[in-house]
Protein backbone atom coordinates (compact mmCIF):
# COMPACT_ATOMS: atom_id res chain seq x y z
CA UNK A 1 0.00 0.00 0.00
CA UNK A 2 2.69 2.36 1.11
CA UNK A 3 4.68 1.48 -1.97
CA UNK A 4 1.83 2.33 -4.30
CA UNK A 5 1.30 5.54 -2.42
CA UNK A 6 4.97 6.40 -2.76
CA UNK A 7 4.89 5.65 -6.44
CA UNK A 8 2.09 8.19 -6.86
CA UNK A 9 3.91 10.63 -4.63
CA UNK A 10 7.04 10.16 -6.69
CA UNK A 11 5.18 11.00 -9.87
CA UNK A 12 3.61 14.04 -8.31
CA UNK A 13 6.98 15.07 -6.98
CA UNK A 14 8.59 14.84 -10.42
CA UNK A 15 5.85 16.99 -11.94
CA UNK A 16 6.14 19.43 -9.08
CA UNK A 17 9.88 19.78 -9.44
CA UNK A 18 9.63 20.27 -13.21
CA UNK A 19 7.18 23.09 -12.67
CA UNK A 20 9.36 24.64 -10.02
CA UNK A 21 12.45 24.51 -12.19
CA UNK A 22 10.60 25.79 -15.23
CA UNK A 23 9.52 28.82 -13.23
CA UNK A 24 13.12 29.45 -12.25
CA UNK A 25 14.38 29.05 -15.81
CA UNK A 26 11.75 31.37 -17.27
CA UNK A 27 12.33 34.08 -14.68
CA UNK A 28 16.10 33.89 -15.06
CA UNK A 29 15.86 34.01 -18.84
CA UNK A 30 13.59 37.05 -18.69
CA UNK A 31 15.94 38.84 -16.29
CA UNK A 32 19.04 38.06 -18.34
CA UNK A 33 17.39 39.17 -21.60
CA UNK A 34 16.17 42.29 -19.83
CA UNK A 35 19.76 43.11 -18.85
CA UNK A 36 20.73 43.03 -22.54
CA UNK A 37 21.90 39.49 -23.09
CA UNK A 38 20.90 37.90 -26.43
CA UNK A 39 18.47 34.99 -26.05
CA UNK A 40 20.80 32.11 -27.07
CA UNK A 41 23.45 33.38 -24.70
CA UNK A 42 20.88 33.72 -21.90
CA UNK A 43 19.66 30.18 -22.50
CA UNK A 44 23.23 28.86 -22.34
CA UNK A 45 23.88 30.75 -19.12
CA UNK A 46 20.75 29.44 -17.40
CA UNK A 47 21.56 25.86 -18.35
CA UNK A 48 25.07 26.29 -17.01
CA UNK A 49 23.87 27.76 -13.73
CA UNK A 50 21.40 24.99 -13.06
CA UNK A 51 23.72 22.19 -14.02
CA UNK A 52 22.36 18.97 -15.48
CA UNK A 53 18.57 18.88 -15.17
CA UNK A 54 18.55 15.08 -14.98
CA UNK A 55 21.10 15.02 -12.22
CA UNK A 56 19.14 17.63 -10.32
CA UNK A 57 15.94 15.61 -10.60
CA UNK A 58 17.65 12.45 -9.41
CA UNK A 59 19.19 14.22 -6.49
CA UNK A 60 15.84 15.59 -5.33
CA UNK A 61 14.13 12.25 -5.86
CA UNK A 62 16.76 10.48 -3.76
CA UNK A 63 16.17 12.93 -0.94
CA UNK A 64 12.50 11.97 -0.78
CA UNK A 65 12.99 8.26 -1.38
CA UNK A 66 15.42 8.20 1.47
CA UNK A 67 12.87 9.89 3.68
CA UNK A 68 10.11 7.45 2.79
CA UNK A 69 12.40 4.52 3.36
CA UNK A 70 13.22 5.86 6.80
CA UNK A 71 9.54 6.32 7.54
CA UNK A 72 8.86 2.77 6.49
CA UNK A 73 11.61 1.35 8.67
CA UNK A 74 10.38 3.48 11.52
CA UNK A 75 6.81 2.16 11.08
CA UNK A 76 8.13 -1.36 10.98
CA UNK A 77 10.08 -0.93 14.18
CA UNK A 78 7.13 0.72 15.84
CA UNK A 79 4.82 -2.17 14.94
CA UNK A 80 7.32 -4.74 16.11
CA UNK A 81 7.66 -2.95 19.42
CA UNK A 82 3.89 -2.64 19.84
CA UNK A 83 3.44 -6.32 19.14
CA UNK A 84 6.08 -7.29 21.67
CA UNK A 85 4.78 -4.87 24.26
CA UNK A 86 1.26 -6.36 24.37
CA UNK A 87 1.47 -10.04 23.45
CA UNK A 88 -2.00 -10.82 24.79
CA UNK A 89 -3.58 -8.15 22.64
CA UNK A 90 -1.61 -9.39 19.65
CA UNK A 91 -2.69 -12.97 20.31
CA UNK A 92 -6.31 -11.87 20.55
CA UNK A 93 -6.07 -9.90 17.32
CA UNK A 94 -4.36 -12.72 15.46
CA UNK A 95 -6.86 -15.25 16.77
CA UNK A 96 -9.80 -13.05 15.78
CA UNK A 97 -8.40 -12.63 12.32
CA UNK A 98 -7.71 -16.35 12.00
CA UNK A 99 -11.22 -17.26 13.11
CA UNK A 100 -12.77 -14.65 10.88
CA UNK A 101 -10.83 -15.76 7.85
CA UNK A 102 -11.50 -19.40 8.68
CA UNK A 103 -15.24 -18.87 9.04
CA UNK A 104 -15.41 -16.89 5.84
CA UNK A 105 -13.46 -19.51 3.94
CA UNK A 106 -15.68 -22.28 5.30
CA UNK A 107 -18.81 -20.40 4.28
CA UNK A 108 -17.46 -19.72 0.83
CA UNK A 109 -16.58 -23.39 0.38
CA UNK A 110 -20.10 -24.36 1.36
CA UNK A 111 -21.73 -21.82 -0.93
CA UNK A 112 -19.39 -22.95 -3.68
CA UNK A 113 -20.63 -26.54 -3.30
CA UNK A 114 -24.31 -25.76 -2.88
CA UNK A 115 -24.84 -22.90 -5.26
CA UNK A 116 -22.06 -22.88 -7.76
CA UNK A 117 -21.60 -26.57 -8.32
CA UNK A 118 -25.22 -27.55 -7.64
CA UNK A 119 -25.85 -31.08 -8.80
CA UNK A 120 -23.63 -31.96 -11.70
CA UNK A 121 -26.34 -33.99 -13.37
CA UNK A 122 -28.92 -33.54 -16.11
CA UNK A 123 -31.95 -31.46 -15.13
CA UNK A 124 -31.30 -31.56 -11.42
CA UNK A 125 -34.53 -29.62 -10.83
CA UNK A 126 -36.60 -32.65 -11.81
CA UNK A 127 -35.05 -34.89 -9.17
CA UNK A 128 -37.23 -35.58 -6.14
CA UNK A 129 -36.62 -37.39 -2.89
CA UNK A 130 -39.20 -39.92 -1.74
CA UNK A 131 -40.58 -39.54 1.75
CA UNK A 132 -43.02 -41.47 3.86
CA UNK A 133 -46.53 -40.28 4.32
CA UNK A 134 -48.07 -41.44 7.56
CA UNK A 135 -47.03 -43.11 10.75
CA UNK A 136 -43.64 -44.58 11.33
CA UNK A 137 -44.10 -48.31 11.17
CA UNK A 138 -40.72 -49.87 11.37
CA UNK A 139 -37.29 -49.34 12.73
CA UNK A 140 -35.26 -46.78 10.81
CA UNK A 141 -31.67 -45.65 10.65
CA UNK A 142 -32.44 -42.31 12.15
CA UNK A 143 -33.83 -40.42 9.20
CA UNK A 144 -37.49 -40.21 8.22
CA UNK A 145 -37.10 -40.56 4.50
CA UNK A 146 -35.31 -43.89 4.45
CA UNK A 147 -36.87 -46.79 2.55
CA UNK A 148 -36.11 -50.42 2.07
CA UNK A 149 -34.48 -51.81 -1.01
CA UNK A 150 -37.53 -53.82 -2.20
CA UNK A 151 -39.62 -50.63 -2.21
CA UNK A 152 -36.98 -49.08 -4.41
CA UNK A 153 -37.27 -51.99 -6.80
CA UNK A 154 -41.04 -51.65 -6.86
CA UNK A 155 -40.80 -47.94 -7.59
CA UNK A 156 -38.33 -48.59 -10.38
CA UNK A 157 -41.03 -50.60 -12.15
CA UNK A 158 -43.62 -47.88 -12.37
CA UNK A 159 -43.48 -45.60 -15.37
CA UNK A 160 -46.39 -43.26 -14.74
CA UNK A 161 -44.69 -40.35 -13.02
CA UNK A 162 -40.99 -41.01 -13.29
CA UNK A 163 -38.44 -41.39 -16.00
CA UNK A 164 -36.30 -43.16 -13.50
CA UNK A 165 -36.03 -44.05 -9.84
CA UNK A 166 -32.91 -44.97 -7.97
CA UNK A 167 -31.82 -45.51 -4.42
CA UNK A 168 -28.58 -45.16 -2.58
CA UNK A 169 -27.05 -45.46 0.86
CA UNK A 170 -23.72 -44.23 2.16
CA UNK A 171 -21.32 -46.73 3.67
CA UNK A 172 -17.71 -46.84 4.73
CA UNK A 173 -15.79 -49.82 3.44
CA UNK A 174 -12.33 -51.27 3.89
CA UNK A 175 -10.90 -50.72 0.48
CA UNK A 176 -7.64 -52.19 -0.74
CA UNK A 177 -5.93 -52.05 -4.10
CA UNK A 178 -3.49 -54.74 -3.04
CA UNK A 179 -1.68 -52.93 -0.29
CA UNK A 180 -2.84 -51.75 3.09
CA UNK A 181 -6.65 -51.55 3.25
CA UNK A 182 -8.09 -48.13 3.97
CA UNK A 183 -11.42 -46.87 5.20
CA UNK A 184 -13.04 -45.40 2.13
CA UNK A 185 -16.32 -43.58 1.59
CA UNK A 186 -18.58 -45.68 -0.59
CA UNK A 187 -22.13 -45.46 -1.82
CA UNK A 188 -24.35 -48.48 -2.35
CA UNK A 189 -26.57 -47.69 -5.31
CA UNK A 190 -29.26 -49.31 -7.37
CA UNK A 191 -28.50 -50.14 -10.98
CA UNK A 192 -30.54 -47.17 -12.08
CA UNK A 193 -28.41 -44.66 -10.19
CA UNK A 194 -26.09 -43.43 -12.93
CA UNK A 195 -28.55 -43.69 -15.81
CA UNK A 196 -31.24 -41.72 -13.93
CA UNK A 197 -28.78 -39.03 -12.88
CA UNK A 198 -27.42 -38.86 -16.40
CA UNK A 199 -23.81 -39.25 -15.38
CA UNK A 200 -21.36 -40.43 -18.00
CA UNK A 201 -18.18 -42.44 -17.46
CA UNK A 202 -14.70 -40.94 -17.76
CA UNK A 203 -13.31 -44.41 -18.28
CA UNK A 204 -14.85 -47.87 -18.75
CA UNK A 205 -18.55 -48.12 -17.90
CA UNK A 206 -20.83 -47.21 -15.02
CA UNK A 207 -23.17 -49.46 -13.05
CA UNK A 208 -26.30 -50.75 -14.80
CA UNK A 209 -29.34 -52.81 -13.90
CA UNK A 210 -27.35 -55.92 -14.77
CA UNK A 211 -25.04 -55.20 -11.85
CA UNK A 212 -27.95 -55.02 -9.46
CA UNK A 213 -29.94 -58.24 -9.85
CA UNK A 214 -29.07 -61.27 -7.75
CA UNK A 215 -27.56 -60.40 -4.36
CA UNK A 216 -23.85 -61.12 -4.23
CA UNK A 217 -23.52 -61.95 -7.91
CA UNK A 218 -21.99 -58.77 -9.29
CA UNK A 219 -18.68 -57.90 -7.61
CA UNK A 220 -17.97 -54.67 -9.47
CA UNK A 221 -17.16 -51.11 -8.41
CA UNK A 222 -17.03 -47.71 -10.08
CA UNK A 223 -14.44 -45.21 -8.91
CA UNK A 224 -14.89 -41.48 -8.47
CA UNK A 225 -12.66 -39.41 -10.71
CA UNK A 226 -10.67 -37.92 -7.84
CA UNK A 227 -10.19 -41.30 -6.20
CA UNK A 228 -8.99 -42.75 -9.50
CA UNK A 229 -6.56 -39.87 -9.89
CA UNK A 230 -5.21 -40.01 -6.34
CA UNK A 231 -5.22 -43.73 -5.60
CA UNK A 232 -4.71 -45.16 -9.06
CA UNK A 233 -2.47 -42.42 -10.43
CA UNK A 234 -5.06 -41.89 -13.17
CA UNK A 235 -3.91 -45.17 -14.69
CA UNK A 236 -5.58 -45.87 -18.02
CA UNK A 237 -5.59 -49.59 -17.25
CA UNK A 238 -7.41 -49.16 -13.93
CA UNK A 239 -10.48 -50.76 -15.48
CA UNK A 240 -10.31 -54.50 -14.93
CA UNK A 241 -8.12 -54.29 -11.87
CA UNK A 242 -9.04 -56.38 -8.86
CA UNK A 243 -9.68 -54.62 -5.58
CA UNK A 244 -10.74 -55.81 -2.14
CA UNK A 245 -13.87 -54.46 -0.48
CA UNK A 246 -14.01 -55.73 3.08
CA UNK A 247 -11.90 -58.69 1.91
CA UNK A 248 -14.29 -59.47 -0.96
CA UNK A 249 -12.65 -59.37 -4.36
CA UNK A 250 -14.30 -56.98 -6.78
CA UNK A 251 -13.44 -55.61 -10.21
CA UNK A 252 -13.14 -51.99 -11.23
CA UNK A 253 -15.38 -51.50 -14.24
CA UNK A 254 -15.18 -47.76 -14.71
CA UNK A 255 -14.54 -44.22 -13.52
CA UNK A 256 -17.28 -41.61 -13.18
CA UNK A 257 -17.09 -38.22 -14.88
CA UNK A 258 -14.75 -35.69 -13.23
CA UNK A 259 -17.59 -33.29 -12.42
CA UNK A 260 -19.67 -35.86 -10.53
CA UNK A 261 -19.10 -35.92 -6.78
CA UNK A 262 -22.19 -37.79 -5.63
CA UNK A 263 -25.53 -36.28 -4.76
CA UNK A 264 -24.94 -35.30 -1.15
CA UNK A 265 -23.33 -31.96 -0.44
CA UNK A 266 -20.18 -32.45 1.55
CA UNK A 267 -20.30 -36.23 1.32
CA UNK A 268 -18.20 -37.34 -1.57
CA UNK A 269 -18.07 -41.09 -2.21
CA UNK A 270 -14.85 -42.51 -3.57
CA UNK A 271 -16.44 -45.73 -4.89
CA UNK A 272 -19.88 -46.81 -5.96
CA UNK A 273 -20.97 -50.39 -5.35
CA UNK A 274 -24.16 -52.07 -6.59
CA UNK A 275 -26.82 -52.39 -3.89
CA UNK A 276 -26.92 -56.07 -4.68
CA UNK A 277 -23.48 -56.30 -3.07
CA UNK A 278 -24.60 -54.72 0.21
CA UNK A 279 -24.03 -57.90 2.20
CA UNK A 280 -20.37 -57.81 1.15
CA UNK A 281 -20.05 -54.05 1.65
CA UNK A 282 -21.70 -53.75 5.04
CA UNK A 283 -20.43 -56.51 7.34
CA UNK A 284 -23.26 -58.42 9.02
CA UNK A 285 -25.94 -56.87 6.84
CA UNK A 286 -28.09 -59.70 5.55
CA UNK A 287 -31.52 -58.10 5.33
CA UNK A 288 -31.27 -56.28 2.07
CA UNK A 289 -34.41 -57.85 0.68
CA UNK A 290 -36.38 -57.32 3.87
CA UNK A 291 -39.14 -54.79 3.21
CA UNK A 292 -39.00 -53.49 6.74
CA UNK A 293 -35.33 -52.69 6.83
CA UNK A 294 -35.24 -49.10 5.78
CA UNK A 295 -31.74 -47.93 5.00
CA UNK A 296 -31.77 -46.27 1.59
CA UNK A 297 -32.78 -42.94 0.19
CA UNK A 298 -34.93 -43.19 -2.91
CA UNK A 299 -34.86 -40.47 -5.52
CA UNK A 300 -36.74 -40.19 -8.76
CA UNK A 301 -36.65 -38.14 -11.90
CA UNK A 302 -40.04 -36.69 -12.69
CA UNK A 303 -41.33 -37.04 -16.21
CA UNK A 304 -41.31 -33.82 -18.22
CA UNK A 305 -45.06 -33.28 -18.00
CA UNK A 306 -45.58 -34.39 -14.42
CA UNK A 307 -45.58 -31.83 -11.67
CA UNK A 308 -44.43 -32.50 -8.14
CA UNK A 309 -48.00 -32.07 -6.88
CA UNK A 310 -49.32 -34.71 -9.24
CA UNK A 311 -46.67 -37.19 -8.26
CA UNK A 312 -47.44 -36.63 -4.60
CA UNK A 313 -50.98 -37.92 -4.86
CA UNK B 1 34.18 36.42 -12.82
CA UNK B 2 34.40 32.97 -11.17
CA UNK B 3 37.90 33.78 -9.98
CA UNK B 4 36.69 36.65 -7.80
CA UNK B 5 34.06 34.51 -6.05
CA UNK B 6 34.60 31.42 -3.96
CA UNK B 7 32.16 28.52 -3.71
CA UNK B 8 29.93 28.47 -0.71
CA UNK B 9 31.29 26.35 2.16
CA UNK B 10 29.67 22.99 2.68
CA UNK B 11 26.75 23.16 5.07
CA UNK B 12 26.38 26.91 5.09
CA UNK B 13 23.92 26.97 2.18
CA UNK B 14 21.22 25.44 4.39
CA UNK B 15 21.80 28.05 7.03
CA UNK B 16 21.66 30.90 4.49
CA UNK B 17 18.39 29.58 3.04
CA UNK B 18 16.86 29.36 6.51
CA UNK B 19 18.06 32.89 7.24
CA UNK B 20 16.55 34.29 4.03
CA UNK B 21 13.25 32.54 4.59
CA UNK B 22 13.09 33.68 8.23
CA UNK B 23 12.41 37.19 6.90
CA UNK B 24 9.60 36.24 4.51
CA UNK B 25 8.39 33.30 2.37
CA UNK B 26 9.99 33.11 -1.07
CA UNK B 27 10.19 30.89 -4.14
CA UNK B 28 13.36 29.25 -5.40
CA UNK B 29 14.24 31.99 -7.85
CA UNK B 30 13.61 34.64 -5.23
CA UNK B 31 15.95 32.87 -2.84
CA UNK B 32 18.61 32.65 -5.54
CA UNK B 33 18.36 36.40 -6.20
CA UNK B 34 18.42 37.19 -2.49
CA UNK B 35 21.52 35.03 -2.04
CA UNK B 36 23.22 36.95 -4.82
CA UNK B 37 22.34 40.31 -3.27
CA UNK B 38 23.16 39.41 0.32
CA UNK B 39 26.47 37.84 -0.52
CA UNK B 40 27.25 40.91 -2.69
CA UNK B 41 28.52 38.62 -5.44
CA UNK B 42 31.24 37.34 -3.17
CA UNK B 43 29.86 33.89 -2.59
CA UNK B 44 29.05 31.77 -5.60
CA UNK B 45 25.93 29.68 -5.20
CA UNK B 46 25.50 26.99 -7.78
CA UNK B 47 21.80 27.14 -8.49
CA UNK B 48 21.87 23.45 -9.23
CA UNK B 49 22.52 22.83 -5.55
CA UNK B 50 19.85 25.27 -4.37
CA UNK B 51 16.85 23.08 -5.23
CA UNK B 52 18.13 19.84 -3.68
CA UNK B 53 18.90 21.90 -0.57
CA UNK B 54 15.35 23.29 -0.50
CA UNK B 55 13.86 19.83 -0.81
CA UNK B 56 16.18 18.45 1.85
CA UNK B 57 15.11 21.17 4.26
CA UNK B 58 11.47 20.59 3.40
CA UNK B 59 11.86 16.88 3.96
CA UNK B 60 13.37 17.51 7.38
CA UNK B 61 10.35 19.56 8.29
CA UNK B 62 12.17 22.88 8.58
CA UNK B 63 10.45 24.30 5.53
CA UNK B 64 6.97 23.97 4.18
CA UNK B 65 6.03 24.66 0.59
CA UNK B 66 2.86 26.01 -1.03
CA UNK B 67 2.01 26.86 -4.59
CA UNK B 68 1.00 30.50 -4.63
CA UNK B 69 0.69 33.27 -7.17
CA UNK B 70 3.99 35.08 -7.54
CA UNK B 71 4.69 38.74 -8.29
CA UNK B 72 4.53 38.01 -12.04
CA UNK B 73 1.05 36.51 -11.68
CA UNK B 74 2.27 33.01 -12.38
CA UNK B 75 2.08 30.24 -9.78
CA UNK B 76 5.34 29.49 -8.02
CA UNK B 77 6.33 27.21 -5.21
CA UNK B 78 6.80 29.37 -2.12
CA UNK B 79 8.85 28.12 0.78
CA UNK B 80 8.40 29.32 4.33
CA UNK B 81 10.01 28.49 7.66
CA UNK B 82 8.23 26.15 10.06
CA UNK B 83 8.47 26.41 13.83
CA UNK B 84 11.20 23.77 13.94
CA UNK B 85 12.89 25.60 11.05
CA UNK B 86 13.15 28.72 13.22
CA UNK B 87 14.61 26.63 16.01
CA UNK B 88 17.09 25.02 13.64
CA UNK B 89 18.18 28.43 12.36
CA UNK B 90 18.84 29.69 15.89
CA UNK B 91 20.96 26.68 16.77
CA UNK B 92 22.88 26.92 13.48
CA UNK B 93 23.61 30.59 14.00
CA UNK B 94 24.72 29.78 17.51
CA UNK B 95 27.15 27.09 16.46
CA UNK B 96 28.36 29.23 13.58
CA UNK B 97 29.19 32.07 15.93
CA UNK B 98 31.01 29.72 18.25
CA UNK B 99 32.96 28.14 15.38
CA UNK B 100 34.03 31.43 13.81
CA UNK B 101 34.84 32.77 17.26
CA UNK B 102 37.08 29.82 17.94
CA UNK B 103 38.77 30.10 14.56
CA UNK B 104 39.26 33.83 15.12
CA UNK B 105 40.81 33.07 18.49
CA UNK B 106 43.33 30.75 16.89
CA UNK B 107 44.22 33.35 14.26
CA UNK B 108 44.58 36.04 16.93
CA UNK B 109 46.92 33.82 18.88
CA UNK B 110 49.04 33.29 15.76
CA UNK B 111 49.19 37.04 15.16
CA UNK B 112 50.24 37.73 18.75
CA UNK B 113 53.31 35.54 18.56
Amino acid sequence: MKRILNWFRLRRLAGDLDRELQYHIDRRMADLIHSGLPEPEARRRVALELGGATQLREEVRDIWLNRWLQDFVHDLRFSARSILRSPSFTATAVLSLALGIGATTALYSLIDQIVLRALPVDHAERLVLFDWNGEQLAETFGSDNLMSYPICRDLQQQKQFFDGVFCCAAATVNFSTGGEPRLTAAELVSGTYFSTLGVSPALGRLLTMDDDQVPGSSPVVVLSYDFWKNQFGAAQDAVGRKVLVNQHAMTVVGVAAATFHGIDVGEVPSVWIPAAMSAQSIPGFETMLDRRTRWMQILGRLKQNVSLAEAKT
Amino acid sequence: MPSSRFPIPQGTLDMLILQILSLEPAHGYGIAQRLEQISKSVVQVNQGSLYPALHRLEQRGWLKADWKESETGREAKFYSLTRSGHKQLRSEIDSWVRLTGAVQLIFDEGAAQ
